[in-house]
């Protein structure tokens, strides 16, 4: 990723050039909704999520 | 990988309301949450509903309900009882997009609650972001503040806690607070590649054990240190094939702790448009964390000596190897046919399994969501 992003730099891509960053699939931020739960059975079941305002539950989720 | 989108992903633009007209528009979801493991089962339905101003105003009200069906004695507790509980949680979120030196930026905060017979949660956040190069970079912060209140139900049994003296598991009262500061960068590097960096420093202190979580026989009940300082790094690349309407994306997280617990977390996802109005979602992601400097794999190998003592599974060293699979339908194919919120309504479908190592054994989360704009 690192060298991705060494390559690319920071060039601006227009807005007329991101016509296929626009489509669903790329849209890094559309499954924030669907995230929200299975983050929330993460905090439960991970020892490394957590913090993040997602604390109580039940089942032992401390 | 989803605490990192929960932390910097939640939506900052949701539909578009029309500034032209002044039409206010929003959106109506419905989901189905579902979670199974050996011991636990959550069933929880969820409503979310969004409105957008045409002056770019936002808000967002969302209520979920957990059903949680626990066989006690398997999480860890001190009663072999199987027991369900109900979980409310209720979030109200506002934002606002406004101009500055002709750079858009995102001001976006809320609030959520949650209430259990034995535990309350109640977090607030605040998360501006600033768009540069007509949008092509983005940069977001976000600092939240939690704070918790954790009691102790007992389900039969002597309603006694282990070791302390006749402690009623009714006066048992702890509380926990957290403060996570975030910073995320997303950057459009070329015509069909994004990307995104995150890092999330949190401190948490209070009560960090689980009250029905006890060693050396139920004598002693858990104790975790009452500090952690928690830190996450987030990275996602993003590429679209035009030719075959396919996304790549690879996502790594890394994770390390003041407890001794580090993890690796990567995943790759692949996005197939199969038509205008279907997608499937494939997925892979692998974990693997070691143990807390305090964990033992016997919780009977502890000493009455022993500073801080644990029963957790999620304490342990431990590999998770996951595979999901989604499906999404767009409503498009009824447009001119069905009313416009019809056509422009999706419905997603996913199921994920994951085979882990630790006691908590191998798990299912499933979910279904319809939304409807309007």
């Amino acid at each position: 990723m690192l060298a991705v992003l060494s390559t690319a730099g920071c060039a601006t891509v227009k807005p007329y050039e991101r016509e296929y960053l626009s489509r669903p699939s790329m849209d890094l931020q559309r499954e924030a909704t669907e995230a929200k739960f299975y983050s929330h059975v993460l905090d439960a079941r991970e020892g490394t999520t957590g913090g993040l305002g997602n604390a109580g539950g039940g089942c032992g989720c401390n | 990988m989803a605490a990192a989108i929960a932390l910097l992903g939640l939506p900052s633009r949701g539909s578009r309301a029309d500034e032209v007209t002044g039409t206010w528009t929003g959106d109506v979801q419905l989901r189905g949450n579902y979670y199974w493991d050996r011991s636990t089962r959550v069933v929880a339905p969820e409503l979310i509903a969004q409105l957008e101003a045409p002056q770019g105003s936002r808000l967002r009200v969302d209520y979920l309900v957990d059903s949680i069906t626990s066989a006690s004695i398997a999480a860890g507790a001190l009663e072999d009882t199987r027991f369900t509980e109900i979980r409310h949680d209720v979030s109200v979120n506002g934002g606002h997009e406004f101009y500055e030196r002709e750079n858009p930026v995102d001001v976006w905060g809320g609030m959520r609650f949650s209430k259990e017979p034995d535990y309350f949660s109640f977090s607030t956040f605040f998360q501006p972001s600033l768009w540069l190069a007509d949008r092509a970079t983005m940069l977001r912060w976000r600092v939240t503040y939690l704070h918790d209140e954790i009691g102790q139900n007992f389900r039969g049994g002597t309603q006694m806690r282990p070791g302390e003296d006749g402690m009623r598991g009714s006066d048992f009262g702890e509380k926990l607070d957290a403060v996570s500061m975030a910073v995320g960068w997303e950057q459009a590097l070329a015509r069909t590649l994004n990307f995104e960096v995150a890092y999330d420093f949190t401190v948490q202190s209070g009560f960090l054990a689980n009250p029905y979580r006890s060693v050396l026989g139920g004598q002693r009940p858990e104790e975790h240190p009452g500090l952690r300082l928690r830190n996450l790094l987030y990275a996602r690349l993003a590429w679209y094939i035009p030719r075959s309407r396919t996304s790549l994306q690879a996502i790594y997280r890394s994770y390390f702790d003041d407890w001794s617990i580090s993890a690796i977390n990567p995943e790759v996802r692949i996005y197939q448009e199969m038509s205008p109005h279907f997608q499937t979602r494939l997925r892979y992601r692998y974990y693997k964390q070691s143990s807390a400097f305090f964990y033992k794999g016997d919780p009977n190998a502890y000493t009455f000596q022993d500073r801080y003592v644990t029963n957790d599974p999620k304490m342990s060293a431990f590999q998770v190897n996951e595979i999901g699979v989604q499906f999404l339908i767009l409503g498009s194919f009824l447009e001119g046919r069905a009313h416009r919120s019809i056509a422009g309504a999706q419905l997603d479908i996913s199921f994920n399994y994951r085979w882990n190592t630790n006691a908590f054994g191998n798990q299912v989360i499933s979910q279904a969501g319809l939304r409807i704009p309007f």
